[in-house]
């Protein structure tokens, strides 16, 4: 790939002499083109076309998002010195371009193949053109797929009619692989022809696009710790703990939650291995939301590590939530803008953030269902006290939260405004006109990222993003003049995919490609100029396993710890705008924070690298197991990287249980066939008891792996018992039987008003196999007795309807006499287990029992003409042991 | 603002009126095409048996027709579709079922044997009054194509819905009557445009209603328009209870029923429906009423949304184990104070609507319920007039949406459910109201 920022930084400069020779003018005007290059739409490619591409460039002036892809005339994905090149050639004559093809897809969130995806994601596609006006989606259009089964959902093109999202209306499936599917046959670009939406350069084709979905899967023994403190210490600055914030694991909120005490800790468990999303909630400790004062509501990635309860919440084990002042949420106007400033009462505190406000465009605000409008307000939040830390190298002077009563996407990017802060390193604020970048918290993804370019306003007291640039959906937002690094703005700008429009990818719109926006090439967008004195070094460290000899098909955790930074020195030399030093001293750089890089290697090779310090694996094969972790710190002036001695581990197979003698000792079934019974009894009117007799017994071992003590034979024993369990049920399956139900009925042609009769009753034997024992484990020093059931049969109740009155509202007379019923059969489903511990481990009881939808049916005969009545007695629900 | 306009339009004297609609009839049949912009219309309820208007809409997308003859529909509406429910009532008109069957999308029905006999009993129906067919709006749900007609039957006026949809690059009649959520709300307009024709005393106007909740209709072109407060409140439980009629009404017989207190229970329904409980409940012995309260308190009842349709209300609640459902209650005569249960095992169209899971409850309610939100803390309600409920417990009574028509219930009651986004109709009133003006007002010479 070519560095367009240095052709930015250096040719445009003699395409701009050349510009200027010829007079151009600038224009201001949006048009769409009719063909590449016309960047002003009357026919012809002239000086004014090059003029506006240069403009935009040198971000002058920005061409709209929409025009934008005409301003290609490479056709190479950038906006660069390169097309003003062609299209210069062009106005001269001097060569001829191929149209512009059919539209074609940008790119996807979630993007093919990625995995970890929040279940409340929604799929987005970006097009290179826009769609043409009059094409609408419906979800028959563009769809999310999970085995075969459309999720509930609905569509929703941009304001811009550049992206087409599609929200799910029901949680995306846990665990599963999720396809969206974007039919091409109706879409049309803004130039009526159809996208070229597999690519083949040939328009027409479907975009399907596959993504997996997080694991919400509790693991046991794991579970996350912490505590939440408010973001604004009380007046002897001490932390305020909050009680009563819910934390809930997205996708499992009624199963995996808790609430803070009064200290403001907290303990989820068990919780899911790995990287899982939480919301935490602090809106009950108030109880004010919306109209009153309260804690904010935030949604998070926290990963755990697998077999450790005590993970530390968002990395730290401290989440800090902000307080929202009473009056902070303003509803937002349907048909114009509504500027959102801090409330007086925030202001009155901190008056130096005055003039910090949104600019929210009419009617831009929508929740998931499509419902427009809302309220939305802001609240400043502590840099060094947000809900998470904020990465490392990125310093935001100031945070804002912002916070909605509900809805949660904006369909346009909204401009905001911050105050121009000092940098909380140098203490030098940025000089007007001076570059910065938006940067915001993808809650998707669970990263910052820059949202786009801003600049310092002419009387330099504010930073303000640039035209196109803003928010693009509520949460955390800030302001960086200094850091490095690309962006994930999907505007297509420069064609560097960061929206700045200057094409060298790294998001500040300044051309020197080090992304501060300064131009000093320094990275750091402060004006000044650092130079390394000592960069310091990595020292320590080493990396521990959890079972130095493991068996077969048994966890494994690598541990990476103890490396740290020695810290560094560097030189600062500061100038001000006539280039007179205004500092220049040696500084100590703080050590940074250590982070790892991993290796896992097992039997047969590399089998997973990452991030971490810590990387679980399931050893599936016998043989030794390594890991190597390289530790680095990321800071100015940053050390060498030091690779780790390498932590290892062994793997034998256990066998499988073999016949093994000693005293039979089975535990009490009772409290598990209680349990069936209660589940049972969750049938509306259902009184069955059941009766259980102990039937075979078996008893066997096999060997297991003791961390530090290796294998020990027959480490692992159990004895086992069957059981036979029966019950008989009578009841009816009404809660209360209706002694008759009035029924409106509309064939169409004829509508009226019957009266039947209806019986559902259930006279049922029923039975179950179970089998438990008595689980003795050596290696874990653990024992238990367990039991387990399986229940999946169908009910067949007795099913009776008649009709017994009718009256006609109007269409064709009809009587009692003439409607034929017929009433269909009810089949009452019921699958599951339930589980006391288990042969293999002692993990408590766990249960799940499923009770299927219940459709009380009856068809209505009429002419000849069938209609068929139903209505659901028992709605389908999973009843677990929680 | 336009709204109001409306009003205030509506209570002039009627002789203005009347000379508006039929300038104003003038005026739209002098324009070529049909006007299309979004319709609103009031969800009829099911109370007890009674239809009765609410206060919830929904709107769609439609094309106003005016009441043309069917004969007129192709010059009004150059849909497609407009020219096969022409050949369609036709067909029918002429007694040609075979005909008319042969129009029908194929799968409409389980045998073709099953479309003859659909399409000959709507032959039959209507014999007297196809040739007096007018059409009054063509409505685009989505992917379909329905017209709304009306047509003489007695002395009533009975209002219908054709459906058609487009297969193989044909339209076709997609009337259908396998239970399906288009289906629902092909009945549910179906009986919004009969509400409408017979003009029930004290209904609102839409236009003079506003809505808190406006929410897409899954797989249409369609939103649901309604008002309610989110809870998160168990009324079974000990906590305080909303400060909102509604939910003390709803705590009082929540807490009867807790307590297996039935004759309490039943007698928080409205007389139709109290008496039809007392009925069930004389067939269980005190053991079985006593294992019915005891089920219910296990299964609680945590109340987490209140839909306000006023006079009609619903309290969507859910129980452990048994997913979303709801209550009926209806303030007889928009008096909060009479508020009372009512349908018991009495259902209707609406209910096909409202228990539906995947096309109701889930995307609609849900997002809005059981969030942390206190219900209006307001002792009264601004309730307007309601119908009274026919009470009483004949089992042979028919449904009484009330035949009485208000005088000079014509062009503007058409005008009054309509709330169009669309300029054109806004401009031609401006244009009336400012002949009428003129024409009253000019100061004399």
């Amino acid at each position: 790939m070519r560095s367009p920022s240095l052709l930015i930084g250096v040719g445009l400069q003699g395409v701009l002499l050349r510009m200027i020779t010829l007079g151009c003018l600038v224009t201001s005007a949006m048009a769409l083109p009719s063909r590449k290059g016309d960047l002003d739409e009357d026919g012809r490619y002239t000086v004014r076309d090059v003029a506006r591409l240069v403009n935009h460039l040198q971000q002058i002036e920005f061409l709209h998002p929409i025009i934008q892809p005409f301003a290609d005339v490479t056709g190479d994905g950038l906006l660069d010195e390169a097309d003003v090149e062609k299209l210069v050639d062009l106005v001269l004559d001097k060569t001829t371009i191929t149209d512009i093809p059919p539209a074609r897809p940008l790119e996807s969130s979630p993007a093919h193949g990625e995995n970890q995806v929040a279940l409340t994601r929604e799929a987005v596609v970006r097009f290179s053109l826009p769609l043409a006006p009059a094409v609408t989606l419906t979800p028959d259009d563009f769809a999310l797929w999970f085995a075969g089964k459309r999720i509930l959902s609905r569509v929703e093109i941009s304001s811009d009619r550049l992206k087409a999202t599609v929200f799910p209306l029901e949680q995306l499936p846990a665990s599963a692989r999720v396809r969206a599917h974007l039919k091409g046959v109706n879409l049309r670009d803004t130039l009526n022809r159809l996208l070229d939406l597999d690519r083949d350069g040939i328009a027409g084709g479907d975009l399907v696009f596959d993504f997996d979905t997080v694991s919400v899967t509790p693991v046991p023994r794991t579970g996350m710790v912490g505590r939440v403190l408010a973001a604004k210490q009380n007046a002897a600055g001490a932390d305020v703990p909050l009680a009563g914030v819910i934390i809930q694991v997205v996708g499992a909120e009624e199963t995996i939650r808790t609430t803070t005490a009064a200290d403001g800790s907290f303990t989820l468990t068990p919780v899911p291995a790995g990287q899982f999303f939480v919301e935490v909630d602090g809106r009950p400790v108030t109880g004010q939301f919306p109209n009153g004062g309260y804690y904010a509501f935030v949604n998070k990635v926290w990963v755990a590590v697998a077999g450790r309860p005590d993970n530390p919440a968002a990395g730290s084990g401290v989440i800090y939530l902000p307080y929202i002042v009473p009056g902070s949420l303003q509803p937002m106007s349907a048909t114009q803008a509504t500027m959102v400033p801090f409330p007086n009462a925030v202001l009155t505190e901190f008056p130096q953030l005055a003039g910090t406000e949104l600019e929210v465009p009419a009617n831009s605000l929508f929740g998931n269902d499509g419902t427009r409008g809302g309220r939305v307000g802001i609240a400043p939040v502590p840099a060094n006290r947000l809900p998470e830390p904020l990465p490392m190298g990125l310093n935001l002077p100031l945070v804002i939260t912002i916070q909605t009563d509900g809805a949660t996407n904006f369909d346009r990017p909204v401009p905001v405004r911050f105050p121009n802060v000092p940098d909380p390193v140098t203490g030098l604020r940025l000089a007007a006109g001076q570059r910065s970048a938006l940067w915001s918290f993808n809650h998707d993804t669970g990263v910052w990222e820059i949202a786009g370019p801003m600049t310092v306003t002419a009387d330099g007291n504010f930073v303000v993003t640039d035209p196109g640039v803003g928010v693009r959906q509520p949460g955390w937002h800030g302001t960086s003049p200094g850091t490095s690094g690309g962006g994930g703005d999907p505007n297509p700008g420069g064609g560097d995919g960061d929206g700045d429009g200057d094409g060298d990818g790294d998001g500040d719109g300044d051309g020197d490609g080090d992304g501060d926006g300064d131009g000093d090439g320094d990275g750091d967008g402060d004006g000044c100029t650092k130079t390394c004195i000592d960069s310091g070094t990595l020292a320590g460290g080493s990396v521990s396993v959890d079972r130095p000899q493991a068996c077969k098909d048994d966890n494994l955790t690598f541990t990476a710890s103890g490396s740290t930074d020695s810290g560094g020195r560097q030189r600062i030399v500061c100038k001000d705008a006539e280039g007179t030093t205004i500092r220049d001293e040696e500084v100590t750089i703080p050590p940074g924070n250590v982070t790892y890089e991993f290796t896992v290697s097992g039997p047969t090779g590399v089998i997973k690298t990452g991030k971490g310090s810590s990387v679980t694996i399931k050893a599936d094969q016998i043989g030794s197991y390594s890991a190597t972790f390289t530790a680095s710190s990321k800071r100015d002036c940053p050390p060498g990287g030091i690779t780790l001695p390498p932590g290892s581990a062994t793997v034998v197979d256990r066998g499988s249980f073999t016949q093994y003698g000693g005293a039979i000792d089975l535990p009490n079934f009772a409290p598990v066939v209680s349990r069936l019974q209660t589940l049972l009894n969750y049938i509306p009117g259902c009184t069955i008891r059941l009766e259980s007799t102990t039937v075979g017994l078996t008893q066997g071992a096999r060997d297991c792996c003791k961390s530090g003590a290796g294998k020990i034979a027959n480490g692992e024993r159990f004895s086992e018992g069957g059981v036979s369990i029966s019950g008989k049920g009578s009841f009816p399956v009404w809660p209360i039987p209706p002694t008759s139900i009035f029924r409106d009925l509309d064939w169409g042609f004829s509508r009226a008003l019957v009266e039947i009769k209806a019986g559902v009753f259930v006279d049922a034997e029923i039975a179950f196999l179970g089998n438990g024992g008595y689980r003795t484990d050596e290696c874990v020093l653990e024992s238990c007795g367990y039991a387990e059931i399986g229940a999946d049969f169908r009910i067949i109740p007795n099913v009776t309807v008649k009709v017994v009155a009718c009256a006609q509202i109007f269409g064709s007379y009809v009587d009692i006499a003439d409607i034929e019923v017929t009433p269909a059969s009810i089949i009452i489903p019921l699958s599951g287990r339930i589980n006391y511990n288990s042969k293999e481990d002692c993990s408590g009881l766990n249960c799940s029992l499923g009770l299927g939808d219940v459709t009380f049916r009856a068809g209505f005969k009429v002419g000849g003409v069938g209609l068929e009545y139903q209505a659901v007695i028992i709605t389908s629900k999973t009843l677990t042991c929680q | 603002m336009i709204a109001r306009e409306k009003i205030a339009f509506l209570q002039r004297p009627v002789r203005a009126r009347a000379v508006g609609a039929r300038a104003l009839l003038i005026l739209l049949a002098l324009v070529p095409s049909a006007l299309g912009g979004p319709v609103r219309l009031t969800v009829p309820f099911t109370v007890d048996r009674t239809i009765t208007a609410s206060g919830m809409a929904i709107e769609l997308e439609a094309d106003e027709l005016g009441g043309r003859p069917v004969s007129q529909l192709k010059e009004a509406s150059p849909h497609p579709s407009a020219a096969v429910l022409q050949a369609l009532v036709g067909h029918l008109a002429a007694n040609q079922p075979e005909a008319a069957a042969a129009m029908l999308r194929q799968g409409a029905f389980q045998s073709p044997e099953d479309g003859l006999s659909y399409a000959r009993n709507f032959a039959k129906a209507f014999q007297e009054g196809w040739s007096s067919l007018v059409v009054r709006r063509r409505y685009n749900p989505g992917q379909e194509s329905w017209f709304s007609w009306e047509v003489p039957q007695g002395a009533r006026t009975v209002s219908r819905i054709f459906r058609f949809a487009e297969q193989d690059g044909k339209w076709l009649w997609a009337d259908e009557l396998q239970p399906s959520p288009l289906r629902s709300v092909q009945t549910l307009v179906s009986a919004a445009e009969q509400l409408v024709v017979e003009n029930q005393p004290g209904a609102r106007a839409v236009e003079s209603m506003t809505f808190k909740h406006a929410v897409a209709v899954p797989g249409m072109q369609a939103r649901w328009l309604f008002n309610g407060f989110s809870a998160s409140w168990d009324a079974f439980g000990n906590g305080p209870v909303p400060d909102h009629p509604v939910t003390k009404a709803y705590a009082t017989a929540a807490k009867a029923l807790y307590s297996g207190d039935f004759e309490a229970f039943a007698g928080a329904y409205l007389p139709f429906s109290a008496q039809r409980m007392r009925d069930s409940l004389a067939q269980m012995d005190d053991s079985q009423k006593a294992s019915f309260a005891e089920s219910n308190r296990q299964l609680g009842r945590k109340v987490t949304f209140v839909l306000e349709a006023s006079p009609v209300f619903l309290v969507f609640y859910e129980t452990d184990g048994r997913g979303m459902q709801y209550d009926t209650l209806f303030a007889a005569g928009g008096d909060v104070s009479k508020l009372r249960f009512a349908n018991f095992f009495v259902e209707s169209f609406i209910d096909e609507i409202m228990k539906d899971r995947g096309f109701f409850q889930d995307p609609v309610i849900r997002p809005l319920a059981g969030r942390l939100e206190d219900p209006p803390k307001t002792a009264t309600l601004p309730l307007p007039p309601a119908p009274q409920v026919t009470s009483g417990g004949g089992s042979q009574s028919s449904s009484a949406t009330s035949p009485q028509k208000e005088p000079d219930a014509g062009p503007e009651r058409m005008m009054a459910i309509r709330s169009s986004k669309s300029w054109i109709p806004w401009l031609l009133l401006g244009l009336l109201l400012a002949v009428l003006l003129l024409r009253y007002f000019r100061p004399k010479s």
